[in-house]
């Protein structure tokens, strides 16, 4: 029996390297996004929008002592689930015959697109969509003027954990809650979350520490230092430096993952078991 | 507005911006909470009097403006220290 071009579609995502594809309805996204950002306003008579989700590292990397391993070994950055997406946009057009487009950083919002496609549901860590089997995932996104059927919104809250309510009911505290107070607040309540805020400006300095941000306001810094010998400090040192590396290779985002580090949704997402011992076959 | 923003509207308008940005995100249940912050640059310039590119270039220089410089260097010790705590739990 031949495919349907909605399975046709999430197979070749996935050979493309996403763990996941799923597919939502503009329709949807729009009762949520606001004029300007949604998937019509970027391609016209957009009608769905096909969401390629790729976990962030290989799960060594949350095995690390060293906090920093877990951003180098993130594999799934910017471009390249856009070149996941670019790929498909151009299947689309080629096989079907609709337009298609990839929505870059700041059009749309990925994480919406992603809680229609069925993909996952907001956590009390930042308001990021945790997925019950993948935990934290990075998500590229396709549009279409094409009428795919879509995934829908899962029926299930996936945060917060059950044990995350039980040390609520305990301690008052959850685990991503407990890692950075700075940045996370909120409540449970009947097992499900009350109300969460998100300092998204001071997560910003340690998600983003290499970053555009960094490298303008340091600049800016320097620029402001009277003292030379300061200023050549500031701009020829190692965090400077360290910067400009960053930003060079586009290696900005998703520099902590700390609050999830405890997070028993991620725990179980990247927690492998040896399928093969020493004296076994190949 | 010409092509920089004048710092008089700058500082009017930073902490107004900020507050009704992303900078800050309220959720009722797992509903982000749009009516005092996580607004479009073209909500906060109608509630504001601006237009939609003053307000985003207002939100773009105090986003960085905000902290100083340091929050971005003394990071690397925040998230060393989130991680060998997470590990010493263990
Ligand atoms: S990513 Fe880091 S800074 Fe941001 S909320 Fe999580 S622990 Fe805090
Ligand atoms: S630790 Fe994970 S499951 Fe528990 S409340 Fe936080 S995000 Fe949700």
């Amino acid at each position: 029996m031949s495919s349907s071009p909605e399975e046709k579609i999430k197979k070749l995502g996935k050979k493309l390297g996403a763990n996941l594809v799923g597919i939502a309805s503009v329709e949807d996204i729009n009762k949520y996004a606001p004029e300007g950002h949604r998937p019509d306003d970027v391609l016209m008579g957009a009608k769905s929008a096909i969401v390629f989700a790729g976990q962030l590292t290989p799960k060594g990397a949350w095995h690390s002592k060293g906090y920093q391993v877990h951003h180098m070994n993130r594999s799934f950055g910017i471009p390249y689930r856009n070149r996941i997406a670019f790929d498909v946009a151009l299947y689309i057009e080629e096989k079907y015959g609709y337009y298609a487009a990839v929505a870059s950083g700041g059009n749309i919002s990925a994480k919406l697109c992603a809680e229609m496609a069925g993909m996952g549901t907001r956590s009390m860590a930042a308001g990021i969509v945790l997925n019950k089997d993948w935990g934290l995932l990075n998500f590229g996104v396709a549009m279409t003027t094409m009428p795919l059927k879509p995934d829908g919104m899962v029926d299930e809250q996936v945060c917060p954990h059950p044990s995350c309510v039980k040390r609520w009911e305990k301690e008052g505290k959850t685990f991503c809650l407990d890692a950075c107070p700075e940045c996370l607040s909120g409540e449970l309540e009947d097992g499900k979350i009350k109300w969460m805020r998100y300092n998204r400006h001071v997560c910003a300095t340690r998600a983003q520490t290499r970053s555009i941000n960094s490298f303008q306001r340091t600049l800016l810094e320097a620029i402001n230092e009277p003292d030379l010998e300061k200023r050549k400090s500031i701009v020829l040192g190692t965090f400077f430096g360290s910067v400009v590396a960053t930003v060079s290779t586009a290696n900005t985002m998703g520099q902590c993952g700390e609050c999830l580090r405890g997070c028993p949704i991620t725990i179980k997402a990247r927690t492998l078991k040896p399928k093969w011992k020493p004296g076994d076959p190949g | 507005m010409g092509r920089y923003i004048s710092p008089e509207i700058y500082n009017k308008y930073k902490q107004q911006v900020l507050d009704m940005s992303l900078a800050v995100q309220n959720y009722v249940g797992i509903e982000q909470q749009r009516t005092e912050s996580c607004m479009t640059d073209a909500e906060m310039a109608a509630k504001l009097g601006l237009t939609a590119a003053e307000v985003r270039e207002i939100r773009t220089i105090a986003f960085n403006d905000l902290h100083h410089a340091d929050m971005w260097l003394n990071s690397d010790d925040e998230k060393r220290m989130k991680c060998q705590s997470y590990f010493k739990k263990r």
